[in-house]
């Protein structure tokens, strides 16, 4: 059982990821991870798991975007050079 | 590496669309998940425990050993951030006017004195109201840790009401304590650990269980806000050299200006 909006959304997340990774700025990579944690919130939001859609709003989106931007920021840069 | 990545993102990709259709329907009762122990679930968590939000009282009451694991484990993986990254920062420091205003610009002060008090009250909103909608400890304690994590972002690390590092601590290890305690409490009444109905309450048996996930709720609010702001200090604060750089860098601005 497969609804269109499912598959609109499946297909997004894996857009998002391939997105991210070609991404050549790290703090752009970090800001589409947030974008995939918002999509996949939708997607459990769609299918009825509210509980985890939550979860995955406030820490995925949130936190971990935060916390990611934190470590490039004092991250050196010759670190930020060999991770593109 | 590049490669690897993009095989990784398509294979789960394939996967994903390939497992995604086999899903049972939702609110199916032949499935295998809903065949077990749902229906138990279903029938009795509104007589048991008054509350209408069956996550909730699976996550807290019925499943309430694995969450007690789950506090543990965030609470832990907090001291672990403190242990292994707190070594190259400093836990006490003399504060530097780039401290008081790190990302410091009009706009966004008033927009974070718009929003920081409704995403607190947000936060307690849920911790609240998690018997019966979406919500409790997890999401709950998230939102107040974001509500402090965009006041020291946007006023400077000495904002966000004195919860420093110390404090973070001590909170993420007072709200896992909070749930053993509940727990001990029900082995003091000579009963099982974490046994809610038996807690020594003037209210009735459901109610007692009620306000049984309300005390846990509460202790993982606790523990996974002061976790999270435990690991956002760690990974926030400058480290020691930098530290020396950007001081004397102060200096030598405020002399140039005198």
């Amino acid at each position: 059982m497969m609804q269109p909006l499912d598959t609109m959304f499946l297909a997004l997340l894996i857009v998002i990821a391939v997105a991210a990774l070609e991404a050549g700025d790290l703090l752009a990579a970090v800001i589409l991870f947030g974008a995939f944690s918002f999509f996949s919130a939708t997607f459990y939001a769609l299918v009825g798991a509210l509980d985890v859609a939550f979860t995955e709003a406030a820490l995925g989106a949130v936190i971990a975007t935060v916390f990611f931007v934190s470590a490039i920021r004092r991250s050196s840069k010759a670190a930020r050079k060999r991770a593109r | 590496m590049r490669s690897l990545s993009w095989i990784a993102v398509l294979f789960t990709g394939v996967v994903l669309f390939y497992t995604a259709p086999s899903l049972p329907p939702i609110g199916d009762p032949e499935s295998p998940a809903s065949s077990h122990v749902s229906p138990y679930y279903i029938e009795n968590s509104v007589s048991d425990m008054a509350t209408p939000n069956l996550v909730t009282t699976v996550v807290t009451d019925y499943r309430g050993y694995d969450t007690l694991g789950e506090t543990t484990v965030i609470m832990t993986a907090g001291l672990a951030c403190l242990l292994i990254l707190g070594f190259w920062t400093p836990m006490r420091r003399h504060p530097t006017e780039t401290d008081r205003l790190s990302f410091g610009s009009p706009v966004l002060d008033a927009a974070a004195r718009l929003l920081v008090p409704y995403i607190l009250l947000f936060a307690l909103y849920v911790l609240f109201h998690g018997h019966h909608s979406p919500g409790g400890g997890f999401q709950g304690g998230t939102l107040l840790a974001a509500g402090v994590i965009l006041v020291r972002l946007v006023r400077g690390r000495d904002c966000g009401w004195g919860v420093d590092r110390e404090q973070a601590v001590r909170l993420a290890c007072s709200g896992a304590f909070l749930y053993y305690a509940v727990g001990l409490i029900t082995m003091l009444m000579g009963h099982l650990f974490l046994d809610y109905s038996k807690l020594p309450l003037p209210l009735t048996a459901a109610m007692r269980r009620n306000m049984g996930i309300l005390g846990v709720e509460i202790g993982v609010t606790v523990a996974v806000a002061g976790t999270m702001i435990l690991i956002f200090d760690c990974l926030h604060a400058t480290p020691h050299e930098d530290r020396e750089a950007e001081v004397s860098a102060e200096r030598a601005g405020a002399e140039g200006h005198t």
